[in-house]
């Protein structure tokens, strides 16, 4: 729920820019649409059992190509009904094959991490407990708990607490009972 | 001439019209090179998905067939992508997305003990609860009160490659020891199979070749396929799947390599065809075409 909030505004806004369809505030015009649709592809996919749909930044290869409007994603989307008539066939690929990509996306998504102000320890720290803790614990709800509690903490230690949107305090309260519930059963 | 032109005018109007097709500054074949392209780019989702939700058994000891996992994949990025394109009017699309799969998988199912069905219901009600945020505007405030430094920091991308590895088995958890370690035994055809595989994904995605990932998985798979029967005796992925309980002896690989071989084909001549098509038409343009004569255009 967390990251399906998150990465869809961040992948629009950074898409759109790419195809220069932004208007001048830096908007996309009819952005709630876009959003509108993001949030129906969750629940559906939910419903599919293929897990919650969101928009891909991957979008930008077709936008490198020259994609502007609707068309390209009809084209995809009608691509996306070819498989279906193979996936029987999918039965036959080991794990080997799909393991290799799942190590190059994740350095794809790796590459982001250098937009992390690393030497500011109230950012550093908290971004190395959060991408540390998920592949340690094997959960990714350890890692984004520990990595939102400890930038709070920290921020309330250097004294720059007010800045903190009371909504993170709210967040962090949870991840705190997340933690500890533990002793209290 | 007056006729061809009113003739390819007349069904790109109402497409034009309802995509604003020239009013973006695009033409129809731009949009549909442009959906070829982002579908190779992206298609790698209808294998990995399958294999991160397919990981983790519920408690009932229920996992999720590979097979039907990718179907549903297929069917939903279709229908939501269509749809994108349709009322938003913009060139996204949409597919099941990496790290939405693996927190229901290893958090929903893995951590909080849910049922599968279970942990669908509950990407439904978080969906529909999104659906409602969106049209109150909700959405929008609570990702302006995160902080961008706080929303770059969840990176999941150590976290899927180190999934990767386990699949692979080149992590592995010992009995003793470490908490995690290199497997002691990294001369199976298994592994190699795997080196390979990320050898040739590694070399596409570096050369930047476009659907890289798709190549990849696919070609591994060739590969496996022709290991499992040359040195494997049919034996190594006798129950191999990330669905499970998929036995796949040497007589029912062997038609699936026929049968997936007209996929390949048919996706290699699609895209070289395009890049020989425009370059064509380049050098026709200055003239290189010419001195090997035969009417080349007039065929056309």
């Amino acid at each position: 729920m967390l990251s399906d909030f998150f990465d869809t505004m961040g992948t629009v806004i950074g898409l759109g820019g790419e195809a220069g369809l932004l208007d001048r505030q830096g908007k996309l015009p009819g952005m709630n649409r876009v959003l509108l649709v993001d949030s129906v592809a969750a629940a559906a996919g939910g419903a599919a059992s293929a897990s919650s749909n969101t928009t891909f930044i991957e979008s930008a290869a077709g936008i490198s190509e020259g994609g502007r409007t609707g068309l390209t994603a009809v084209v995809v989307g009608v691509l996306f009904l070819l498989p279906l008539f193979f996936s029987p066939l999918a039965g036959v690929i080991p794990p080997e094959a799909t393991a290799p990509i799942l190590v190059i996306v994740g350095y794809f998504m790796m590459v982001l991490v250098r937009d992390i102000e690393w030497s500011d320890p109230g950012i550093g720290i908290p971004a190395l407990l959060t991408i540390g803790l998920m592949p340690f614990t094997f959960s990714i709800t350890n890692g984004v708990a520990a990595g939102f509690l400890t930038y709070t903490v920290i921020a309330v230690l250097r004294g720059r607490g007010r800045e903190v949107h009371w909504l993170l305090y709210v967040v962090s309260a949870v991840f705190v009972w997340y933690f500890v519930r533990g002793l209290l059963a | 001439m007056a006729t061809t032109e009113s003739r390819t005018r007349a069904p790109g109007g109402a497409l034009d019209r309802f995509f604003r097709i020239s009013e973006r500054r695009s033409t129809v074949r731009a949009e549909i090179i442009a959906g070829v392209a982002t579908w190779l780019t992206m298609a790698y989702i209808l294998f990995v998905n399958p294999a991160i939700l397919g990981s983790v058994p519920d408690g009932s000891g229920t996992s999720l067939a590979f097979p039907q996992v990718l179907t549903v994949t297929a069917l939903a990025a279709a229908v939501m992508t269509i749809l994108m394109g349709v009322v938003a009017n913009y060139p996204f699309a949409l597919a099941a997305g990496l790290g939405l799969n693996a927190f229901v998988a290893f958090t929903l199912v893995g951590t909080l003990g849910l049922s599968w069905p279970e942990a669908m219901g509950v990407i439904v009600i978080e969906g529909l609860i999104i659906t409602v945020l969106v049209l109150t505007g909700f959405r929008e405030a609570v990702l302006n009160a995160i902080p961008m430094d706080l929303k770059r920091a969840i990176g999941i991308g150590l976290f899927i490659a180190f999934i990767g590895l386990v699949n692979a088995g080149v992590v592995v958890h010992p009995d003793a020891g470490t908490i995690v370690a290199l497997n002691s035994d990294l001369t199976t055809l298994r592994m190699l199979t795997f080196v390979i595989g990320l050898v040739i994904t590694a070399g596409l995605v570096a050369r930047r070749v476009r659907g890289a990932l798709l190549i990849g998985i696919l070609s591994t798979t060739v590969i496996a396929i022709l290991i499992n029967e040359i040195w494997g005796d049919g034996d190594i992925w006798a129950a191999v799947g990330p669905g499970g309980g998929h036995r796949a002896s040497g007589r029912r690989v062997d038609p699936g390599l026929r049968a997936r071989r007209p996929v390949l084909v048919r996706r290699v001549r699609r895209h070289p065809g395009g890049h020989r098509a425009r370059r064509d038409r380049g050098r026709d343009a200055v003239g290189l075409l010419r001195h090997d004569g035969h009417g080349d255009r007039a065929g056309r």
